[in-house]
C-alpha cells in the first residue's frame, strides 16, 4: 500500500473562547493537532465539548480567538475541510441506507460508487444497504452516520470531528471505528473526538476541558 | 449544479414517500373547495363570482400548512449541519428546497385548479386563468414562506410564527392572483395587466426569499 505521504496539516486554535446563553463555557483555549494525530476532548457534561466541535466545523462563531487549518486553502473554509459527525444521526426514515449515503455524496462530498461501497463495507453496512433507515436500531443508525466520514476525500476533508462517536456502538463497531480512524490518520488526516468513553486509539492526546477551566480559575 | 439537482431529487423523494407531505396540500385544498359550496348554498352566480377568491385562499392556506417542515425537519436531525458543508452556497440550498416544495405543493394545486373550478361553477375561461395565475403565483408563496421557515427552523411548533410573518407579504400575491382570474372573465382591466404584476411579484420574492432564507439559516445557531 503506497499511501500518499502525510501532508503537513495542522489544526491550530489560538485563545479560543465560547459563550452560550450568556454563559462562558471556556476561554483561552489554545491547542494544535497535527497530521496523523488524534485528540480526545473530555470533561463533564455542559463544559462545551460539542460547542468546541461546532466551532471547529465552522458552524458556530467563537466568542474570541481563531481557528486555522494550516496550510489554508483559499477557496475552502474550515467548514468544507472537516467532517462533523454530531450527536444526532441525520437519517431520513423513508430512504434506504444506500440512497441516503448516495444523497450525501451527491450533495456534500462528491465521489463515486466505489467510495460508497467502501464506506458501507467499513462499517459492516452492506447487509443493511437496502433497508429503510426507519427500521435501523440506534447502533446501526450510528454506524450509518459514521460511514459518511469515509465518503469525504481525506485530501479535501483532513479533519474528522466526532461527537460521542462510540454512543450505542457494540464492541465490533468500535473496533471498526478505531480502524477507520487509524487509516485516516495514516493518510495524514487528523481526528478530534469528544467522548466520555475511553477510546483505545494509539497515540491519543487528551484534552480535559473541565481541567482547563479549573486551571484558569473561573472559565 | 449536481449538488443542486441531487438536493431537489432527495427532497422530492422524501416528499413523495410515506410520511412525506406531498399529498397533504392537495387534500387540504380539496377540503376548502368542497366545503365552500355546501356552506354558501345553491346560489351558482354567487359561487362563480367568489370562486377565484376561494381557490386562491385555498392555495395560500395549503402552502402555509406544510411550510414549517421546509427546514425544520432537516434542522432537527442535524441534516442541515451536513448540508451547510456542501460546496453549494446556502442560497442554492434554499432555492433547491423551495423548488422541491413548489413541485409538490404549488404545481399540483395549479394543475388541479380547473377540476376544482368545476365544483365552484367556474366558466372555462375562468378555470384556465385560475390555473395560469396559480402556476405563476404559487412560487411567490413558497419563497415568502421560506424566509419564515428559515427563521423558525430551530423552533418547535414554529408554524404559527411563519403564518404571522408570511401572511402580510402573501396578501399582494393573493390580490393580483384573484384579479388575474377576474380579468379573464370580464372586468375593466385586460388580463395581461394583473398577470404581469403577478409574474413580477414572483420574480421579486424569488430573490428576496432566497437571500432572506439563506441569511436566516446562517444565523440559526
Amino acid at each position: 500500500m503506497n499511501a500518499a505521504p502525510p501532508a503537513p496539516w495542522q489544526l491550530i486554535t489560538v485563545d479560543l473562547s465560547c459563550r452560550r446563553n450568556e454563559r462562558t463555557l471556556f476561554a483561552g483555549l489554545s491547542f494544535r493537532v497535527g497530521a496523523g494525530q488524534a485528540l480526545a476532548l473530555t470533561g463533564p457534561n455542559g463544559v462545551g465539548k460539542t460547542s468546541l466541535l461546532r466551532i471547529l466545523a465552522g458552524l458556530l462563531r467563537p466568542e474570541g480567538g481563531t481557528v486555522v487549518l494550516d496550510p489554508a486553502e483559499a477557496d475552502l473554509d474550515l467548514g468544507h475541510r472537516s467532517v462533523l459527525v454530531g450527536s444526532r444521526d441525520p437519517l431520513k426514515g423513508a430512504l434506504s441506507v444506500r440512497e441516503l449515503l448516495a444523497g450525501w455524496q451527491a450533495i456534500v462530498f462528491g465521489g463515486d460508487e466505489d467510495t460508497l461501497d467502501a464506506a458501507l463495507e467499513a462499517f459492516d453496512l452492506m447487509p443493511l444497504a437496502n433497508v429503510p433507515c426507519a427500521y435501523l436500531s440506534s447502533g446501526q443508525r450510528r454506524r450509518v452516520s459514521l460511514a459518511r466520514l469515509l465518503l469525504a476525500s481525506p485530501l479535501r476533508c483532513p479533519v474528522w470531528l466526532l461527537d460521542e462517536p462510540t454512543n450505542a456502538l457494540d464492541a465490533g463497531a468500535r473496533k471498526k471505528l478505531a480502524a477507520a480512524v487509524a487509516m485516516h490518520r495514516a493518510r495524514g488526516g487528523l481526528a478530534i473526538a469528544a467522548t466520555h468513553d475511553p477510546l483505545d486509539w494509539p497515540g491519543l492526546t487528551m484534552l480535559d476541558l473541565g481541567a482547563h477551566n479549573a486551571a484558569r480559575g473561573r472559565p | 449544479m449536481n449538488a443542486f439537482l441531487a438536493l431537489v431529487k432527495r427532497d422530492l423523494a422524501l416528499a413523495l414517500r410515506i410520511g412525506g407531505g406531498a399529498s397533504f396540500a392537495l387534500v387540504f385544498f380539496l377540503m376548502i373547495v368542497t366545503l365552500t359550496p355546501f356552506a354558501i348554498g345553491p346560489d351558482l352566480n354567487l359561487l362563480a363570482r367568489i370562486a377565484p377568491a376561494i381557490l386562491w385562499i385555498g392555495a395560500v392556506l395549503a402552502t402555509l400548512i406544510g411550510l414549517d417542515r421546509l427546514f425544520q425537519a432537516d434542522a432537527e436531525d442535524g441534516t442541515l449541519d451536513l448540508i451547510k458543508a456542501s460546496p453549494l452556497p446556502l442560497e442554492g440550498v434554499v432555492l433547491a428546497k423551495c423548488l422541491a416544495h413548489w413541485l409538490t405543493t404549488g404545481l399540483p394545486l395549479a394543475l388541479a385548479a380547473p377540476l376544482f373550478g368545476l365544483l365552484l361553477a367556474m366558466e372555462p375561461a375562468g378555470m384556465a386563468a385560475a390555473s395560469a395565475s396559480l402556476l405563476v403565483g404559487t412560487p411567490a408563496l413558497t419563497f415568502i414562506g421560506a424566509v419564515g421557515a428559515a427563521l423558525t427552523a430551530g423552533i418547535r411548533r414554529g408554524g404559527v410564527l411563519i403564518a404571522i410573518m408570511a401572511l402580510p407579504l402573501m396578501i399582494p400575491v393573493l390580490i393580483f392572483g384573484v384579479a388575474t382570474c377576474n380579468a379573464a372573465t370580464g372586468g375593466t382591466v385586460p388580463f395581461a395587466t394583473p398577470f404581469a404584476i403577478l409574474c413580477a411579484l414572483t420574480l421579486i420574492f424569488a430573490v428576496i426569499g432566497v437571500i432572506g432564507a439563506a441569511a436566516g439559516l446562517r444565523q440559526s445557531d
